[in-house]
């Protein structure tokens, strides 16, 4: 079955219902993309497909075909994308496993809505646990981002 | 402050042939003399290597690599401990990069008994004073040097951002890396005045973001290498249980499954990836014997705890259940109490209050559930074992790995990678997630990642204990605790291990009790006394980032804030 990785098309060898985050971490090669729970309740495994945030973890390959998968890997090469910037600015990360999904869902909300209120970005990101607590930082790095996008092109 | 750091003529040369070439050297700091024998091989990556200590290298590329004795799970040593060689070394700070070191005795905690291991938030005050030695010792070798170079002598040289200046003449620490290799090291090196730091103490951007926000970042689940296999693991649905009997037959049909192994703590399931590991798995048909424990459960458990506590001393309660008891509750029920604390007469204080409240908090076994799953990957070769995980207790996975593979602990090589929160779970007294996997990769004659479920994970064991407080507090006439009757119910998680004889003091584990038997709130009380059962279960209990002031404190602080005041509960 052929997918749609960061604008690279890849051909996998996987039956149609194994999860996409197993496909992409174990066939890909892809690990950026964390296993945390396996039922959609923590967010780590979060990509986006055609720009939209997804559970990977119990999204079937198959409902992938012939749409654009992206994940951490393929947001920036160098970690330039302006949440990255932010979450480097504001220091974010702490043990750092839940934070690919953190910023997929950070990078879908500021694509939606370019000037979040606080209620917004704890509604977008309520889904993604962090089990170190880095929530404040984390919310105050997507309001940064949300600058650093307005000075930018928006990604 | 001066410190001893001369190391014996022996240790230059034996590290010296090691390494082949005598670029590169390597001694003990002190404090790990006692280890020296066991230095680890440190490997020259190309270029020469200017190696001062075990803690750190300088390459000819200008390069500070720092080696981690401690490993990074969230709290920053990645940067805390790089800026204490940074700080005396007077590095360009751009120029540092870290690693996990290997497991080796060197690598001891100053604090652990000379073990290996990252926990009781020691790593960057017990690391204070050795990663500070180990940068001034590079230093000092570097000016030395420098002045040869220059020919001036070594206080003609001072030394910034990575580099050596005397007059107008400058050279960077990585042209200096070869001649200082050559150079003995002082017998003592003299550490910085603290109003001098420039680093130490300043807001310092952490060093692992780039990997961490760009998915480069390793943890133990992200190791893969070609021919690496994938494990999960049926363990028994009781703790204690054991494998009667099973048939693989349906797990084997799964496409991608290779083997179906039995290991001590179950079956399993080995496969190309770990979904088809999970999938064979869940097919998996097993007879378990469910051992001592099959009846366990948390309704029981909490009223035999709760029953304890009506109990003060060291008398053992008399057991009110009507047979048949199971011998799991019997043994509870069983438990004899211990003095804490004991200060004036805490009866006649009650009998002298105002008024007495009493309360009881009960809190639930807790599990520690780091984001990252439970994961170790294992290789096992000819006369060498390879363990890749997220750990907190290198020696002791070492010591576990070499036993189960037959090898000298110095033949198992451990590499660690970052981990996904740790609280205290990834150092366990069994290393029960590393030893499984060195027991699968063995059994399945293959190198194998074992992977854990979220729901194997919470399921595993070696919870925070279930805890019943009950306390009676006297208040005086103006309403302000006078006397205090606390009392705790929970299990041990020092008593059977290692560190048993060091933190149970008649019939008392610290761990259980700190944050009441030291409380402020109870200190200046005449009359108090603080009673500890600490009844055993099958079920493993652990420390919890912590430790026991995840219950002590919301104890205390509740009662301290409905009491403090006088208002009831
Ligand atoms: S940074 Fe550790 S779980 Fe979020």
């Amino acid at each position: 079955m052929q997918l749609n990785i960061n604008g690279t098309t890849r051909d996998v060898d996987a039956p149609p219902d194994m999860p996409l985050l197993w496909v992409l971490r174990d066939l890909v090669g892809l690990t950026g993309t964390k296993f945390g729970c396996g039922i959609a309740q923590c967010g780590a495994c979060t990509v986006h497909l055609d720009g939209a945030p997804l559970r990977s973890c119990v999204t079937p390959i198959s409902a992938t075909a012939g749409k654009a998968i992206t994940t951490i890997e393929g947001l920036s090469a160098d970690g330039s994308h302006p949440v990255q910037r932010a979450w480097t600015e504001l220091d974010v990360v702490q043990c750092g496993y839940c934070q690919s999904g953190q910023i997929m869902s950070a990078v879908a909300l500021l694509a939606a809505k370019s000037e979040p209120s606080d209620a917004d970005i704890d509604a977008a990101l309520s889904g993604n646990i962090c089990r170190c607590g880095t929530y404040q930082r984390i919310r105050a790095a997507v309001h940064r981002a949300a600058e650093l996008r307005q000075g930018q092109e928006v990604t | 402050m001066t410190t001893d750091a001369h190391p014996s003529r022996r240790d230059f040369l034996k590290t010296g042939a090691l390494l082949g070439g005598g670029l590169v050297i390597a001694f003990v700091v002190p404090g790990a003399r006692r280890f020296a024998g066991a230095q680890p091989a440190i490997r020259a990556r190309g270029g020469a290597m200017f190696a001062p200590n075990a803690f750190l290298r300088v390459g000819s590329d200008d390069s500070v690599t720092v080696l981690l004795a401690h490993s990074e799970m969230g709290q920053g040593i990645w940067t805390a401990l790089p800026m204490l060689i940074a700080e005396e070394l007077d590095a360009d700070w751009s120029k540092i990069k870290v690693e996990h070191a290997p497991a080796a005795p060197v690598y001891g905690s100053p604090v652990f008994a000379g073990m290996q291991i990252t926990g009781g938030s020691s790593s960057t005050w017990s690391e204070f004073d050795r990663y500070r030695q180990a940068g001034a010792t590079a230093r000092t070798l570097l000016v030395q040097a420098a002045a040869e170079r220059f020919g001036v002598t070594p206080a003609a040289i001072r030394t910034e951002n990575g580099a050596a200046i005397a007059g107008n003449q400058s050279v960077r620490y990585g042209e200096l890396a070869d001649a200082a290799a050559k150079l003995r090291a002082p017998k003592t090196v003299p550490l910085k005045d603290p109003k001098d730091w420039t680093i130490i103490g300043k807001p310092t951007r952490r060093l692992d973001t780039a990997e961490k926000i760009t998915g480069r970042a390793q943890f133990g689940i992200d190791v893969q290498f070609e021919g690496l296999l994938t494990a999960v693991v049926a363990r028994s649905p009781v703790f204690g249980g054991k494998v009667k009997s099973f048939d693989a037959s349906r797990a084997m049909a799964v496409p991608g499954v290779r083997k179906v192994v039995q290991v001590p703590t179950g079956i399993a399931v080995v496969a190309d990836h770990f979904w088809a590991a999970k999938l064979g798995r869940d097919a998996l048909e097993i007879d378990w014997d469910l051992g001592p424990n099959a009846n366990l459960e948390s309704t029981a458990l909490r009223e035999a705890f709760g029953r304890l506590a009506d109990f003060t001393g060291a008398a053992a309660p008399e057991t009110t259940e009507t047979p048949p008891v199971p011998p799991w509750l019997r043994d509870i029920a069983a438990t004899k109490g211990a003095a804490a604390v004991r200060a004036g007469n805490v009866a006649r204080g009650l009998d002298n209050a105002a008024k007495t409240v009493e309360a009881e908090y009960a809190v639930p076994y807790l599990a520690h559930a780091p984001m990252e799953p439970l994961n170790c990957t294992v290789r096992i070769g000819r006369g060498k074992c390879e363990v890749w995980a997220g750990t907190q207790f290198q020696t002791l996975d070492q010591q576990l790995a070499a036993g189960i593979t037959g090898l000298k602990p110095e033949q198992v090589e451990i590499h660690t990678t970052f981990l996904g929160g740790g609280f205290g779970r990834r150092a366990n007294p069994t290393s029960d997630f590393v030893a499984e996997a060195v027991q699968v990769a063995k059994a399945a004659a293959a190198p194998v990642k074992t992977v854990w479920t979220r729901e194997d994970d919470i399921r595993g064991g070696y919870y925070r204990s279930a805890f019943v407080h009950r306390a009676r507090i006297g208040l005086g006439a103006d309403g302000k605790p006078a006397a205090w009757q606390h009392t705790l119910v929970g299990q041990s998680i020092m008593a059977g291990t290692m560190m048993e004889a060091m933190m149970v003091k008649d019939g008392v584990d610290a761990t259980s009790v700190e944050g009441v038997s030291d409380s402020p709130y109870l200190k200046d009380l005449p009359n108090h006394r603080v009673d500890l059962h600490s009844p055993q279960t099958g079920i493993p209990v652990l420390w919890w980032r912590s430790v026991g002031h995840t219950h002590t404190a919301f104890v205390m602080e509740s009662r301290a804030a409905s009491d403090g005041g006088g208002a009831r509960p």
